[in-house]
């Protein structure tokens, strides 16, 4: 299957996952509120202006997320730390633009570029470790999550934080120049989608169209022969998470400067993260880079219509996570691609003998 | 399928067994008889289908039409080793068969393996076999011929009486290859029988007392008394004509002392222009790890001073030495000189493709690759249907001739270890003619084969390598295969402990 041809099944298995909400929303709040129930859920994705926004909004980091995340992916290398490189990454962006004096447009642009170093660092730094200790990268940049968690929490209370938050524990507010333009007035859309879907869509081309990015596509389709060709094995792995991460810290730092405009504990990390969604586009799709882009929104629309219906007719929240949950793990199955049939049995295995003719037959 | 065999003591007849793997017709008319006391040679090309009759005998796949009978326990020993290298050779032995000696006291309880009764039985056929490998050393540090010989005596202590070698030669010296004939010939003895399956002649001829060859899933030729008429079986392998000699004589004319050089191992390793230097030696000697830090690949290799063309590349990465010019065929294409999944345009293009496939911002021009890809498949003689079609479907002898030809082309030093590996006749001489148009034209070759015919058909000096240590260098006229026999032979000699338990 294509990408985009499993975007479409994705979508399709969306449509499907109606069904058991549904049936959910009937079991749990009668059934007279299935109707208020889809019209809640429909609200909630694209019943306003204000919901369009929040679709939109949430899907600028599940794409920049996805697409980080398609491409260690692509690499070989299944790097499920985006979490951390996206908390990291929204630190690094508030603490350099809330520090920072000067024109909006320079403390905003310095925030996200130091945002996507922080990012890409996190991943590099995690990834020289689990070589280090040699740990897969797998399990090591997952526990790198929690880890990633809790040191912004803690840097942010010992050194960032706002004296005159009380309550919470966050940095100082960016100055307001430095925030992302707002598109549309009186919602939360910004500029950050129209940078996210630009970088979704350069990665794809330089993945599909350059010789970085058939380097990529050959290391992970076979390392060992990449490096004969000349890719330097030792490096290139910790190179590419550190692109990768860069995405996903960039993704952090959007999220800052075009939504929160300031770091706080709670709002990018943890099991509720946004960025899990995003990796979890990847995973469904891992071969797409392009097909992020409706995987994405298909996900983003997902979440804003389920808060529509947790909203509305007033499930409880831990509901509506659970329907996202097994919506994913239907989609999971569907997207899976099964050994239709069992391959043919090897006949002839390559092999190594050569074929020299003795003497004899060569002057015979 | 139920008739009587008419010699009792035949232990497999075949007549007529045909095989289809979809489309593919492995086997169409093959006939095969082994009688017992008798080592029978089947040799074929590369998909004559010596593997699929292999496989049909011990039972893993069944015959689609045929008469196939087999009346004895048959031991199929194959050419990819199946030990497991963290278990010892012991354990590797009995993987399978811990049932045939039954467990004692509490081990029967909480089925337990009776460890002390499969060691003596092993020992006991060790010494009655002649087979001796050290059991207690683990399968990943005993080497090739240790571990075949293992897997032999796996098969002998399921109780087989009928041995199927699969290309058992191919990663054992001539000495080693002795060795395991005159084991051969004490299990005829006793009277078993034995199928040896080969590319390689010279030992068909030296040690087998009869012959068939399949050519294309056909038994084309049975020859059941020695001497075998060798050209007329080589013709039959080939399908007739004799001009696929594979061996094309050394070019002579050739000037001395290009620019090229390369210098490993304490500069003890010299390749110039115009030469081909081969290294001969028992396999895990150390030869990946010399090409390897030669190639620059492996950053955990002590630093060896390596001069390519002039340059000192000791501490730059693969990558700057494949842009000196530096060419690197790997040992297994499979595993490490092509990626499976990926088209043969990509397989051909490298990390640092040529600038002709460079566009602008760095753009890959598929076009143009394509018709590269095209360019080498009519040059290398590459059956495929084009430049798109996946590697992976690609037969071993057809992939290798896709890594030789990336490797070949722009390249100025050749790291080619068994650059024939898997490639039929026509294809051997092929490669073999584009290794030496290639130092004809300037180039240097390093060449690591364990085929010591084809090491001395092409090379211009050889060494050995034996436990990562380089012999002097050897002058053509100075060895000949029982000469370079005899010195691989000594330097098994200088390591008894491989042998003894």
């Amino acid at each position: 299957m294509t990408g985009l041809r499993r975007a479409a099944a994705l979508g399709l298995v969306v449509t499907l996952g109606f069904a058991v909400i549904a049936v959910l929303l009937a079991f749990l709040q009668g059934i007279d509120q299935i109707g208020p129930g889809f019209a809640a859920f429909f609200e909630g994705i694209a019943g306003s202006g204000t919901s369009i926004a929040s679709t939109i909004r949430y899907f600028t980091p599940i794409l920049l997320i996805s697409v980080s995340a398609s491409v260690s992916i692509r690499a070989g290398l299944f790097d499920v730390g985006q979490v951390g490189q996206y908390v990291v990454g929204g630190l690094f962006a508030a603490a350099v633009g809330s520090a920072m004096h000067g024109p909006g447009i320079v403390v905003a642009t310095a925030a996200l570029l130091c945002g996507a170093a922080a990012g890409g660092g996190w991943a590099w730094l995690v990834g020289r470790l689990s070589e280090a200790i040699k740990v897969q990268l797998v399990v090591l940049s997952l526990i790198a999550n929690s880890f990633a968690d809790g040191l912004v929490k803690f840097i942010t209370r010992t050194l960032l934080q706002d004296p005159e938050a009380f309550s919470v524990v966050a940095t100082r507010a960016l100055p307001r120049d430095a925030w992302l333009p707002v598109l549309v007035p009186r919602t939360s859309l910004h500029l950050g989608v129209a940078v996210a879907v630009v970088i979704a869509i350069a990665v794809w081309a330089v993945v599909r169209f350059t010789t970085v990015g058939h380097r990529l596509t050959m290391f992970g389709r076979n390392p060992r022969f990449a490096a004969v060709v000349g890719v330097d094995a030792n490096r290139y792995p910790l190179r590419v998470l550190l692109c990768s991460g860069a995405v996903a810290g960039l993704a952090g730092a959007i999220e800052v400067l075009g939504v929160y405009h300031r770091f706080q504990d709670g709002t990018l990390g943890g099991s509720n993260s946004i960025a899990w969604t995003g990796l979890t586009a990847a995973i469904l799709i891992p071969a797409g880079l392009l097909a992020m882009l409706p995987a994405s929104l298909f996900l983003a629309a997902l979440t804003t219509g389920l808060a529509g219906v947790q909203r509305d007719i007033g499930i409880t929240s831990g509901l509506g996570t659970l329907v996202q949950g097994l919506l994913i793990v239907i989609a999971a199955v569907a997207l899976t691609e099964r050994v239709s049939r069992p391959k043919p049995r090897k006949t002839r295995p390559p092999a190594p003998a050569t074929a020299v003719l003795e003497p004899e037959l060569r002057n015979g | 399928m139920t008739q009587e065999i008419a010699n009792p003591a035949t232990h497999v007849r075949c007549v007529g067994v045909a095989k289809s793997f979809g489309s593919v017709q492995a086997l169409r008319h093959a006939d095969l008889i082994v009688d017992a006391g008798r080592i029978s040679a089947l040799v074929g090309e590369n998909g004559a289908g010596k593997s699929t009759l292999m496989q049909l005998i011990s039972g893993d796949i069944e015959a689609d039409a045929g008469t196939l009978e087999v009346t004895t326990k048959v031991g199929l020993v194959r050419q990819q080793l199946s030990t497991i290298g963290e278990l010892t050779l012991l354990e590797n032995i009995v993987f399978g068969a811990e049932r045939i000696v039954a467990p004692s006291g509490l081990s029967r309880i909480v089925g337990g393996i009776n460890w002390r009764a499969h060691r003596l039985r092993v020992g006991d056929l060790m010494e009655r076999t002649g087979l001796k490998v050290p059991l207690e050393r683990l399968a990943a540090d005993a080497p090739v011929g240790i571990r075949q010989r293992a897997d032999i005596l796996s098969a002998l202590y399921r109780g087989a009486r009928c041995l199927l070698l699969d290309e058992p030669t191919t990663y054992l010296t001539p000495y080693e290859v002795d060795g395991l004939f005159e084991v051969m010939r004490g299990l005829a003895e006793r009277g078993m029988s034995v199928v040896f399956i080969s590319h390689r002649l010279r030992e068909v001829a030296q040690h087998c007392d009869e012959v068939s060859v399949l050519r294309r899933g056909d038994t084309v030729l049975h020859l059941d008394a020695a001497p075998f008429d060798l050209p007329a079986v080589g013709r039959a392998m080939s399908g007739g004509s004799s001009e696929q000699s594979a061996v094309v004589e050394r070019l002579e004319t050739r000037r001395e002392l290009g620019d090229v050089r390369l210098g490993a191992a304490g500069g003890r390793l010299q390749v110039r222009a115009h030469e081909i230097v081969g290294i001969a030696g028992v396999s895990g000697n150390g030869q990946n790890e010399l090409l390897d830090t030669i190639a620059g690949i492996d950053r955990h290799a002590e630093h060896l001073p390596v001069v390519l063309d002039g340059i000192d590349v000791s501490r730059v990465r693969a990558r700057r030495r494949r842009e000196v010019g530096l060419r690197f065929i790997p040992e297994s294409i499979k595993e490490s000189g092509s990626a499976q999944d990926a088209s043969i345009t990509d397989n051909i293009v490298t990390a640092n493709p040529p600038v002709t496939l460079r566009g602008p911002v760095g753009i890959l021009r598929r076009g143009r690759a394509d018709e590269l890809a095209a360019h080498l498949i009519a040059e290398g003689d590459i059956v495929a249907s084009g430049p798109r079609q996946r590697a992976g479907e690609l037969s071993g002898g057809n992939l290798q001739r896709v890594a030789v030809a990336r490797e070949l082309s722009d390249a100025r030093i050749l790291l080619a270890h068994e650059p024939t590996r898997g490639v039929d006749f026509g294809g051997v001489a092929l490669i073999h003619r584009q290794l030496l148009a290639f130092v004809e034209g300037g180039g240097a070759v390093l060449l690591l084969s364990s085929d010591l015919d084809e090491l001395l058909a092409l090379s211009d000096r050889i060494h050995l390598i034996d436990r990562g240590r380089l012999s002097r260098s050897y002058d053509r006229g100075e060895l000949s295969v029982a000469r370079l026999g005899e010195l691989l032979g000594g330097l098994e000699l200088d390591r008894p402990e491989e042998v003894a338990s």
